[in-house]
């Protein structure tokens, strides 16, 4: 964001900017006097950003889609509803209830969906809309089933009063929200939303975070929701049925689904524009499905994406390096080349490369169907030693590396780390232990610019509370700070240090690896698994990546890198692992693997070993 | 044991339903991954396009020809100008939820579209077969519950003769095994998919003909049917072309069983809590016996070949 450490660096952090704004707002409704329908209209629009700010959150950073987000609004009007029309209690007191209630049941219903992905965590959550007329019927005494619940009191008597309350919660969600985002836990569920298997990799576990963001979404759901009787006084079960879901989605995506001023925008669009249209009632369905329709095939971003996009492309990022450069103290400037990746900001959790303890393989079998993949493999790999893997195509070896990160279960035979079986670990524990890897094709996040690339990676070392990155807390600004510069300094040392604030999809391809390689080491690894680091690297670059990962090994991270460039491994690996359909041929140090018959054979295919210069064994 | 067997038909008769939505929403599925949410209402339009015809005295033979030809033109125009030009978009988290969204947005567009057409009333039922019935003993069976079931069938066994015993269908199985490689093969993905889509469509629409006589039909009960007929596609694996026969025929058993002994007005609710179980139980069982892990579907990632 142009111009982040401007106003971080103030006590107050970017609240001072949304308390400006949100008084700017209150001063201008004090000015105009709205009248009371005039008060009616923008509260619902105020409400209704609220919670599209909360579907955002879920559909649009964290890429889940769900259609249970009306149905949470809803039952969080209900809650509130009920308890301040019916049992007259006051509306604050209602609406944590409301929002303890949903929070609740967004929580069983993600945890018992928490294996689901896709396409059918969208439609099992297509039920619950579906549900709420059922539901409204069923407890009719208390919420008037179809006929809707009347006389929800104004807590603050006028309406002009109550606009202003829905006005400042308005902005204040946006504060929290748009600080959420910004920091790890907003790092973490974009990339969840882009790619949950990399997220895993990085010690993020996606269903986790799923659940949390549901949670999170839904509890802001509520908060609307309660807001939003008042309103009306009345509520009713279609206003939160399907179509109430449709205009949610329509709001989301023109207005703009990844982003939370989306939410304001797509608010007014809904409220507003249907207000504008004569004979709204019976046509808002096609209104909504057709703007729809033709949003996501010209403007799939919608207007508040499409805005920071030219904005980018424009170069608006620069502002932000330039304030950056002037307000850091000299003494905090990243080195130019070189970072020591086990000595990073003081704020970070402390590093794991203490102990030396090996990661070993023992008889790993990995069996699909009735193809042995990987036949009873066993080394052992030590921090500090550079393990070469290398072997024909379809010799098992990304299967084997697969194994040991634990994407695949290995039929038989265990992976350790010292004397600690990682059999029952999942991929993000094992991260956890200092484990990273890379995968073979570059998978460029999406939109993330090559700093928040390498700030994801250090998830699990620079933490802060959830409170904390919402309220934007001194101590969680300065973990972002710090965070910041180290990753500045990761991408110095692999060579593209100036464009930290360029997004890494425009990167070209060989840097793109590099940024890669960059990422895992800032999850500061024990062991490195790399998977095809110098493919469709030129040589440059590979001398590039040579040099940095001959650095990092000085510093007692152990290597294992499958690789078919094979003079690469030649020149860089202390030893070298060769396996051929799914078996390990040969073993040890590169002039004993260049003697081996059976790797001529396995390469050359040929049973009379002629006499060949190493440079031709290339695969 | 009467009332069993009466129930037993209606559950097949629902059963067809959902099992010939469901191979629509696989045909579809499989080429470009996407789930068409509009496909209940090709379902609607199919069937109402048909019965209307019928109603003014064109030779049903034409009506349903009529009804199968919207089913295809519809299926077409929706993999043409909404899925496949959406998906080419960039959008911030994949282009299939865009797609989604998309094929939802145009289910909607339909059913306003059928709605300004034929107003909010109940499509009249109209039999394929005269009203008959069959007499076995004291056991009594409609024609039209027949027609249906039986339909079901010739359809099903049509579609696979089209997949298993055709140069098409070999095309077809090729493009859902594997949609990047047969590009490669020099197979026309897109006329694949858009053959794909089209029987889709027309399978869909004969669903719609042939069951909606027995059921009330209204121009907005498109997105409810979408819906069941999405429930069974997942319950029977998403892709899985016969998958959605049997659990079509478990879900509606389970809900002519349920409406009858154990409550009519919540029969839904009950229906989708056990739909629901269906979809997340293999995963808590995967769980569980996951190695103690709590992340099951971490583990099923695919290896990339080495």
């Amino acid at each position: 964001m142009p111009g982040r450490d401007v106003l971080t660096r103030g006590p107050l952090g970017r609240l001072l900017t949304y308390a400006v704004i949100a008084g700017v707002l209150v001063a201008a409704i004090e000015v105009v006097q709205p009248d009371d329908y005039q008060s009616q209209t923008l509260s619902w629009v105020a409400v209704t950003a609220v919670m599209l700010i909360g579907f955002n959150l879920i559909f649009g950073v964290a890429g889940q889609m769900v259609f249970s987000h009306s149905f949470f609004w809803g039952v969080g009007a209900y809650i509130s509803g009920v308890l301040t029309a019916v049992y007259h209690w006051s509306l604050l007191p209602a609406l944590l209830v409301a929002v303890i209630g949903c929070a609740a049941m967004s929580y069983v219903f993600a945890g018992l969906l928490v294996g689901l992905r896709g396409f059918a965590l969208a439609i099992a959550s297509f039920v619950l809309p579906l549900t709420l007329p059922k539901l409204t019927d069923l407890t009719q005494n208390y919420t008037g089933g179809v006929n809707g619940l009347t006389g929800i009191p104004n807590p603050v008597g006028s309406n002009q009063s109550y606009l202003v309350i829905c006005v400042v919660v308005m902005v204040a969600g946006l504060w929290l929200t748009q600080n959420l985002v910004r920091g790890r836990y907003g790092r973490a569920w974009r990339l969840v939303g882009y790619n949950d298997t990399m997220a895993s990799s990085l010690g993020i576990s996606p269903q986790r975070e799923k659940v949390v963001v549901f949670m999170l979404s839904s509890a802001i759901a509520a908060v609307s929701g309660a807001l939003f009787g008042p309103i009306f006084a009345f509520i009713a079960p279609d206003s939160f049925d399907l179509n109430a879901m449709l205009s949610i989605l329509v709001g989301s995506v023109v207005g703009g689904a990844a982003t939370m001023v989306g939410g304001i925008l797509g608010a007014l669009l809904v409220v507003e524009v249907p207000q504008l249209l004569t004979g709204y009632a019976e046509n808002a369905a096609l209104i909504y499905a057709v703007i729809l329709l033709v949003v996501l095939r010209t403007l799939p971003k919608g207007i508040a994406g499409t805005a920071i996009d030219v904005a980018y492309r424009y170069g608006i990022y620069r502002f932000g390096d330039a304030a950056r450069k002037l307000l850091r103290r000299p003494e905090s400037r990243p080195a130019v080349s070189l970072v020591d990746i086990t000595r990073p900001a003081a704020s970070f959790a402390p590093a794991q490369n203490g102990a030396a303890t090996a990661l070993s393989v023992e008889n790993v079998r990995v069996v699909f169907g009735a193809l042995a993949a990987v036949q009873d493999m066993s080394f052992s790999l030590s921090p500090g030693q550079f393990l070469g893997l290398i072997g024909p195509n379809g010799a098992g070896k990304s299967t084997l590396f697969n194994a040991v990160s634990g994407f695949v279960a290995p039929t038989s035979g265990t992976v350790r780390l010292g004397d600690r079986d990682l059999g029952p670990l999942s991929v993000p524990q094992r991260a956890a232990l200092g484990i990273a890897r890379t995968f073979q094709e570059t998978q460029a996040v999406g939109d993330f610019t090559a700093r928040d690339s390498i700030a994801v990676g250090a998830h699990i070392h620079a933490r802060y509370g959830y409170v904390g990155a919402m309220l934007d807390l001194p101590r969680s600004r300065r973990v972002e700070r710090e965070l910041s510069e180290y990753a500045e300094g990761l991408l110095h040392s692999v060579g593209v240090g100036g464009a930290a604030s360029r997004r890494v999809g425009d990167f070209p391809y060989g840097d793109q690896k590099l940024v890669q390689v960059a990422r895992a080491l800032a999850m500061r690894p024990r062991f490195l698994l790399l998977d095809e680091p110098a493919a469709g690297l030129n040589p440059d670059e590979v001398d590039r990546l040579g040099e940095l990962l001959d650095r990092v090994r000085r510093q007692g991270v152990g290597i294992l890198l499958v690789e078919h460039n094979v003079p690469f491994v030649l020149d860089h690996c202390d030893s070298i692992v060769v396996m051929h359909h799914g078996v390990k041929i040969a073993e040890g140090a590169s002039d004993t693997i260049l003697a081996s018959g059976a790797v001529r054979e396995a390469y050359l295919g040929t049973a009379h070993p002629a006499p060949a210069a190493p440079t031709e064994i290339t695969a | 044991m009467l009332t069993n067997l009466h129930l037993l038909v209606s559950s097949l008769v629902l059963a067809s339903s959902y099992a010939l939505v469901g191979i629509g929403y696989n045909l579809a599925y499989s080429t470009l991954r996407v789930i068409n949410f509009a496909q209940g209402q090709i379902y609607m339009l199919g069937a109402f396009i048909f019965a209307t015809l019928a109603g003014t005295g064109t030779p049903l033979v034409f009506a349903v020809l009529a009804g199968m030809c919207t089913g295809a033109l519809l299926g077409i125009i929706i993999e043409r100008f909404v899925i496949t030009p959406i998906m080419r978009q960039g959008f911030s988290h994949g282009n299939t939820q865009a797609a989604l969204l998309g094929t939802v947005a145009a289910g909607i567009v339909l059913t306003e579209v059928a709605n300004r057409a034929w107003g909010s009333k109940e499509l009249p039922a109209v039999a394929l077969f005269g009203s008959g019935a069959v007499h076995i003993g004291s056991f009594t069976v409609g024609i039209d519950s027949l027609t249906v079931i039986g339909g079901a069938v010739v359809c099903m066994v049509a579609v696979w003769a089209l997949l298993y015993r055709t140069s098409v269908g070999l095309q077809m199985r090729a493009v859902f095994a594997d949609p990047q490689v047969t590009q490669l093969q020099g197979i026309n993905f897109r006329t694949v998919t858009s053959i794909s889509f089209l029987v889709g469509g027309v399978i869909t629409a004969l669903a719609g003909i042939l069951v909606s006589p027995l059921t009330s039909v209204t121009t907005s009960s498109g997105l409810q049917l979408s819906i069941q007929g999405i429930l069974a596609t997942l319950v029977g694996g998403l892709g899985r072309m016969w998958g959605v026969v049997p659990a079509a025929i478990a879900i509606g058993l389970c809900q002519s069983f349920v409406s009858y002994y154990v409550t009519n007005q919540y029969a839904d609710l009950v229906t989708y809590a056990a739909i629901f179980v269906a979809l997340v139980a293999p995963h808590w069982i995967r769980a569980a016996r996951g190695r103690g892990s709590w992340l099951p579907t971490l583990r099923r990632q695919p290896a990339t070949a080495a």
